[in-house]
């Protein structure tokens, strides 16, 4: 548990009495185990990490190497992602014998520290992979000395009761307890299912340990270790000397850390860990310009204004609004109200296009227009419409709790039908860029990290608003994307395990190349349909329609497509394999940040199915989530991995530069690609397309109306 | 001229975002990169006002080393608020002397209450006030902070302000709440009672601003 400490009252000169590089060094160090979560070296400790925050760390010691993803799921629970790479572990020598292993751990705190009661944290290591670190504990920790020392001690089933074990106290509860079937973390690997039936069972081994943070720098950590390394010891010539590991660790001021530690009386590792807070990006605010500044009412412009010409595309109104990244496509004035509709083209929160709008608004309309309506738009369609009165503008500009106000006083509908006259001449539209890209996958089976790097070139015509041409050309300049030498060994048609034939066949690839249409059905109601090639591996027909609110937590889906497999060269051909699936969605937005979906319906291969997802999005759009798939081919039928799982990231081009600029880098990792559970990867998706102009999304960023 | 906004051009191209586009303000993130910091271009809202002869300030940002810039008083509103315009794009909001708001410097404050400090400067007279910041978080939120602040008057102090030598008292206002102090700096005119002459905090990211009004 992290204790905020208070500040000293350090001043290092009359002028600068804020040293943010001392506030960081007094915040006490949270160890990071060789697992990636909160521990000491090998062993777990009864501690979470600061909600939020995804530990990224790597350790090495001679043979092994460890790559793990921590995220701090909720205030008590964490989720691991863990590549690892033992030589020799299967035996037979060099690297043949490696074993290249991919494992989820889990963890939850149940009980908080106290001034007199230790926190408790129990956890599963390598529940969901080929159980080469399958074990569980319970872990509790107590700090000592104003936080400078913890200790720790705890309870280990699996391979963290294979030093020193004992019967399984929980035998007490049930006999079965006692056994635990051979294997589980033994060389033969699972198969990636679930194994409940051997959690907390077999023979229950003590740990413990201590962690003392010398100077806000340095901490020592020393353990008593309940794991044998049974496996690395028979084949991999690990010498299990002693049972105790020591550690010395140096912090870096932004949390970053480098231990060097000593394992078993024979072994010596480095271990390297770099949290990231997704809550907290470089530059909170944005470095982006200041917004307009409010002018009193008869300022110049608005007195010259005139209502004929504001239809046309470059009247004032229209450069004023053009100046702020934002595209004016309609407008209509009615009595003391304006409608108008905009694109925003530049900010990722919708929020501060809101605020912006609305101040140009006022500082170019006549003063007796007192009501602003602003409607959003994304792909064509409007998808909400905000109402603001121009004299909450002018009185909360600077008010201490202006923010909420101002979001408390407007209105929040749905723009089924626009209500803005549109202006003359904005269509067509066109657009292009030239970028590099860079397309990774990770942590395949035989290699960590595969990517290819390229130009790409993109364009889009819009003839009408909704109608959408647009396409893709990517010219791969170097990578291994297409050195797998692995040939798909599934048993069900090959929809996604070609994929490393699609990177050998190529060379210019066509991305994708479609038209698109997005419309409004009704109240509430979204459509799109999409037709051209789709996506890297299939192209078709694609329609969606989507029930959202703008006010409401659940929206609803249905998709429907018609796909044929593409060339493995991505130019115009196809393969002679072809399928309709589709699926009904479901969404939530549980609120905090938390984001429920489930896709039931038919799959690529043709397997009927669901998808369960679930997201933490940070109210600046850092998102991290995972998912996994449930289809009727059998565990078997799917192969490695018995079912699609997977964890996926999107961090937003504004959290990482500060500039305002919408979108952003993601990526899916799946511990292995298959056939099983495989969907269509249509660009625009309705839900992730309306989203942002809707009352939650809104007011999660509200902070930025005023900036 | 150095700008006072931070630049994030470096990330940008990591993040592999340069590139040429239709859209030109995307395609100036790699033009930026490519000259170093970016050109500054002196905004022409900026020499419009400046050359009405509107009231103006010199601002440099404590933490970088000679990143200082030029505000003019663009506007004041009903309620006395003030907005000061840069000519590299940002802005103040200000009440006499006392910065309210800031925009575009990467930690900005959404707005102030610093009004019991004022009043204890206006009258001349040492004290405890209370002062409220509300900051623009990481998460797109407002998040107001109140602090308690001792005002104490140190000493007589001359400002060179170019033209003339401004007669001034020199006050220290000391704040703090559980997790943050700091301490801004005020040369208060004697007889016209004005700000001259300050140091004010404006956030833990931009930290601390420092002002002196040029005689015009």
């Amino acid at each position: 548990m992290i204790k905020q400490r208070t500040l000293l009252g350090l001043w290092t000169s009359a002028f600068l009495m804020l040293d943010p590089a001392f506030a960081d060094e007094v915040q006490l160090r949270l160890p990071v185990s060789t697992f990636g979560t909160p521990g000491l070296i090998d062993m777990p400790t009864g501690e979470v990490f600061q909600d939020g925050t995804l530990q990224l760390s790597a350790t090495n010691y001679v043979g092994t190497q460890r790559y793990n993803l921590t995220f701090q799921i909720t205030p008590r629970a964490f989720g691991t992602f863990r590549y690892a790479i033992i030589e020799n572990y299967d035996g037979g020598g060099g690297v043949f014998g490696a074993r290249y292993d991919r494992s989820f751990d889990f963890g939850y705190k149940l009980v908080d520290e106290t001034d007199y009661s230790p926190s408790i944290v129990i956890g599963l290591r390598d529940f969901g992979g080929t159980g080469v670190y399958g074990s569980e504990y319970l872990a509790a920790t107590k700090h000592f000395i104003k936080d400078r020392l913890s200790i720790t001690g705890g309870l280990g089933w699996g391979r963290l009761g294979s030093y020193g074990g004992f019967s399984n106290p929980l035998g007490l509860v049930s006999d079965s307890f006692k056994t635990r079937t051979e294997g589980n973390y033994g060389a033969s690997g699972g198969t990636g299912q679930l194994d409940f039936s051997q959690w907390f069972h077999g023979d229950a081994a003590l740990f413990g340990g201590l962690a003392y943070q010398i100077n806000p720098r340095l901490t020592f950590k020393a353990e008593y270790s309940s794991d044998a390394y049974s496996i690395e010891s028979a084949n991999a010539g690990f010498d299990h000397k002693t049972p105790f590991n020591a550690a010395l660790s140096y912090g870096f001021k932004n949390g970053a850390e480098v231990s060097v530690y000593a394992l078993h009386g024979s072994e010596i590792g480095i271990r390297g860990s770099i949290p990231i807070t997704p809550q907290k990006p470089k530059y909170p605010s944005g470095i982006e310009e200041a917004p307009p500044t409010l002018m009193p009412r008869q300022t110049q412009a608005a007195l010259s204004w005139d209502a004929n010409s504001v239809r046309q595309k470059d009247s004032s109104l229209s450069m004023a609004l053009k100046d702020q990244g934002l595209t004016l496509e309609g407008i209509t004035i009615e009595g003391d109200t304006a409608t108008v509709r905009f694109v925003n083209g530049r900010y990722p929160a919708e929020a501060q296009a809101l605020g912006r709008a609305a101040r140009v608004l006022a500082n170019q309309l006549p003063a007796d227009i007192t009501t602003f309506r602003l409607e959003a738009m994304a792909n064509g369609v409007t998808t909400s419409r905000t109402t603001l009165r121009r004299s909450d503008l002018e009185s909360l500009e600077y008010d201490l709790d202006g923010s909420w106000r101002s979001f408390a006083r407007a209105n929040f509908e749905d723009a089924g039908h626009s209500e803005a006259a549109p202006i003359a001449g904005i269509y067509p539209k066109f657009n292009w860029r030239i970028t590099p890209y860079l397309d990774p996958s990770l942590f395949d089976p035989d290699n960590p990290v595969r990517a290819d790097f390229g130009v790409q070139a993109a364009a889009s015509l819009e003839p009408a608003r909704g109608l959408v041409f647009s396409a893709a050309v990517r010219q791969p300049v170097a990578g291994n994307l297409d050195t797998s030498t692995r040939p798909s060994n599934s048993v069900l048609p090959h929809v996604r395990t070609d994929s490393a034939e699609y990177a050998k066949q190529s060379d210019l690839e066509i991305k994708y190349l479609t038209a698109e249409y997005f419309f409004r059905p009704g109240k509430n109601l979204y459509g799109r349909a999409t037709v051209g090639y789709l996506e890297t591996m299939y192209g078709g027909v694609s329609g969606e329609v989507l029930w959202k609110p703008v006010n409401g937590p659940l929206a609803l889906g249905a998709e429907l497509n018609y796909v044929k497999k593409r060339d493995f060269d991505q130019m115009f051909g196809f393969q002679n394999y072809d399928i309709v699936t589709g699926h009904a969605s479901a969404y939530y937005d549980f609120g905090r940040g938390y984001l429920g979906q489930l896709d039931v319906g038919r799959y690529l291969a043709g397997d009927y199915g669901a998808t369960f997802s679930v997201d933490r999005e940070f109210d600046n759009g850092f998102r991290v989530g995972a998912f996994f798939t449930l289809t009727d081919v059998s565990f078997d039928d799917f192969g490695e991995g018995s079912f699609d799982k997977g964890i996926r990231f999107s961090v937003p081009v504004d959290w990482l530069t500060g500039a305002a600029t919408q979108g952003g880098y993601g990526t899916t990792i799946r511990p292995v690609v298959r056939d099983g559970g495989a969907r269509l990867d249509v660009r625009n998706r309705l839900y992730d397309v309306v989203r942002n102009s809707h009352t939650s999304e809104l007011e999660d960023r509200w902070g930025k109306f005023w900036r | 001229m150095t700008v006072l906004r931070p630049l994030g051009f470096m990330f940008a191209l990591l993040a592999g975002l340069s590139g040429c586009s239709s859209d030109a303000e995307k395609s100036n993130l790699l033009k930026e990169l490519v000259s170093g910091q970016g050109e500054v271009v002196p905004d022409p809202t900026f020499l419009a006002y400046e050359q009405t002869g509107a009231p103006t300030y010199l601002v440099s940002l404590e933490a970088k080393k000679q990143a200082y810039t030029i505000f003019v008083r663009q506007t004041t509103n009903a309620k006395g608020e003030e907005t000061w315009i840069s000519l590299d794009k940002l802005s103040l909001g200000m009440k006499n002397g006392m910065i309210i708001a800031t925009r575009g410097m990467g930690g900005d404050q959404l707005a102030g209450d610093p009004s019991q400090t004022l009043a204890a400067l206006k009258a001349g007279r040492s004290g405890v006030t209370e002062r409220f910041v509300t900051l623009l978080n990481g998460e797109s939120q407002a998040e107001t902070l109140a602090f308690r602040c001792e005002v104490e008057r140190q000493r007589q102090a001359d400002v060179d302000l170019g033209p003339y030598t401004a007669d001034t008292d020199l006050f220290y206002e000391t704040c703090r709440n559980g997790q943050i102090r700091f301490r801004n700096l005020f040369w208060v005119e004697r007889g016209s009672r004005n700000l001259v002459q300050s140091r004010q905090w404006i956030s833990e990211t931009v930290g601390t601003l420092a002002l002196r009004a040029v005689p015009r």
